[in-house]
């Protein structure tokens, strides 16, 4: 996690751990306090696909 | 509407399985490809795949990170052991300076903005790391294959395939230099085993590997 970044403005991001299993966090998000945006980790896989991307896609 | 970076992934979130299945009926192909790539990517140091897709060349050239657009493939990809990030390669969710290597295996001709990929890449490698990039040239006999028949393939419907030329005067266009090239792939109507064939440098095969330094 200490390689990750935001996408968008390359600042540093914020950990928030919901479910952990052997040191993987399976589930919880990132959060970047310069955008304002929260990115979700789900299934163990970050999402960081920057936002309009992410809305894109849905 | 604005183009996204991402717009080419659906076919790879609906067809994950089937992509993944060609690599199982080219075996000879696929092998021929990892050869190349192999050739030139460094023995040590922390590396990712940009691209990964299904983690079909970084499990086995033990890049242990990489970045993908498309969660389904991301999902495949984690299950042969690699940690895998969504994210876009135009927007990298790295930080500066933090790897040794970026592989990206077919991943150019998926692109929408090559240039802004490759500053991407460029940022998040240290000074005197690798950038790797393979590709199906498009000059060659399966790019002009590939480029002719692409309106009929669920996956290269929206590729741009690349030439060498264009590659290379991206690179440095970005700053990377000292590059070195091997090439696969010289029997494209199939029935050969191109296994053991790669050669250094380029102009004779369809697949393409450089190799640049920041």
């Amino acid at each position: 996690m200490h390689i990750l970044a935001c996408p968008v403005c390359k600042g540093d991001l914020q950990l928030t751990v919901e479910e952990e299993r052997d040191g993987d966090v399976l589930s919880g998000s990132l959060f970047c306090s310069h955008c304002q945006h929260s990115y979700p980790i789900v299934g163990g896989i970050p999402n960081l696909l920057p936002p309009d991307e992410a809305e894109a896609q849905d | 509407m604005e183009k996204g970076f991402a717009v080419g992934i659906a076919p790879f979130e609906h067809y994950a399985v089937q992509y993944d299945d060609w690599f199982v009926r080219h075996k000879s192909i696929y092998e021929a490809e990892l050869e190349a790539i192999r050739q030139l990517l460094p023995l040590s140091g922390n590396g990712i795949e940009i691209g990964v897709g299904s983690g079909r060349f970084a499990a086995p050239l033990d890049i242990g990170i990489g970045v993908e657009p498309s969660i389904n493939m991301g999902k495949v990809a984690r299950g042969r052991g690699i940690e895998v990030v969504q994210g876009v390669a135009e927007a990298l969710p790295f930080r500066d300076c933090m790897f040794d290597c970026a592989l990206l295996v077919t991943t150019i001709c998926f692109v929408d903005d090559i240039e802004l990929s490759l500053k991407e890449s460029y940022r998040i490698l240290k000074s005197g790391a690798y950038i790797i990039i393979a590709f199906i040239d498009v000059t060659s006999p399966v790019g002009q294959l590939y480029d002719k028949h692409k309106q009929s393939s669920e996956f290269y419907r929206v590729a741009v395939f690349r030439s060498i030329p264009e590659v290379i005067s991206a690179l440095q266009g970005t700053g990377f230099g000292g590059m070195v090239f091997a090439q696969a792939i010289f029997h494209p109507s199939g029935g050969q085993d191109e296994t053991a064939i790669v050669k250094r440098g380029y102009g004779e095969g369809s697949f393409v590997v450089v190799r640049a330094t920041k």
